[in-house]
């Protein structure tokens, strides 16, 4: 079972609750808020998949794209 | 449904009067007419928030209490939480995949036009007869929802156990 903890240890950067990490399928979005609700999206910010409802998804797409400012390469 | 009408929808699924409306989310009583009249459009991002913060804080009336002809929140699914069927659609090059509360969304093939049968489903595995724009006729689609779900850290078992059936719907 992943946790907050877990998840939070494991993001590259972590926007308003929102955790961004880095792996081979896309960057992952995860609110830690509520650790059911995440999104996958490419590097050009193409959504992959999710479960968030549209809302929460523009939301997260808003801080992903935040987030890759401070991502390294 | 025009965005005029979809404000006016959500308001009545609360019961509540523009007056109460206006002031729950504090805009003026003008405003909130104008944007049921049409006289001034509503940003379509601030009425997805509305309806956001309408769901999350239950502000709907049970079904049959409410006053108005909408019966239930804009663009909430009417899915039996008891149902053990789930229901894939597309919206575009997206596949959707609804089952009770739960709403997967994930990229297709971008020639994708639409889903058209289930033939089967086998633990989180669908073939699928489907209709691609590049082609004529339909043809058996693949797809795995097992790495979809690693992806977004939603235990596999848990999720599929209770899925029985797959059907195809677009409502």
């Amino acid at each position: 079972m992943t946790d907050m903890e877990t998840m939070a240890r494991e993001a590259e950067v972590i926007i308003c609750g929102y955790a961004v990490s880095r792996s081979d399928f896309g960057f992952r979005v995860i609110n830690l808020h509520d650790l059911g609700s995440c999104s996958v999206f490419r590097e050009d910010g193409q959504l992959v998949e999710t479960n968030m409802n549209d809302v929460e998804l523009s939301v997260a797409r808003e801080y992903f794209n935040k987030a890759l400012k401070y991502m390294e390469d | 449904m025009e965005l005029k009408d979809e404000v006016r929808s959500l308001r009545e699924s609360t019961g509540m009067s523009r007056q109460e409306f206006a002031k729950y989310f504090e805009i003026p009583y003008r405003t909130l007419q104008d944007w049921e009249l049409g006289n001034r459009r509503m940003p379509e991002y601030l009425f997805r928030l509305m309806e956001y913060k309408t769901r999350l804080e239950g502000l709907c009336l049970p079904k049959n209490m409410s006053a108005g002809k909408v019966t239930q929140v804009v663009g909430e699914p009417s899915i039996n939480k008891l149902s053990h069927t789930a229901y894939l659609s597309n919206i575009g090059r997206y596949t959707v995949f609804r089952f009770r509360e739960s709403r997967l969304k994930f990229i297709a093939p971008y020639s994708l036009e639409r889903y058209d049968r289930v033939k089967e489903w086998d633990n989180g595995y669908l073939v699928v007869l489907t209709k691609y724009s590049h082609l004529d006729h339909l043809i058996d689609e693949y797809i795995d929802l097992a790495p979809i779900l690693d992806h977004l850290v939603i235990d596999k078992d848990k999720f599929l156990r209770p899925i029985h059936n797959v059907e195809v719907s677009y409502d």
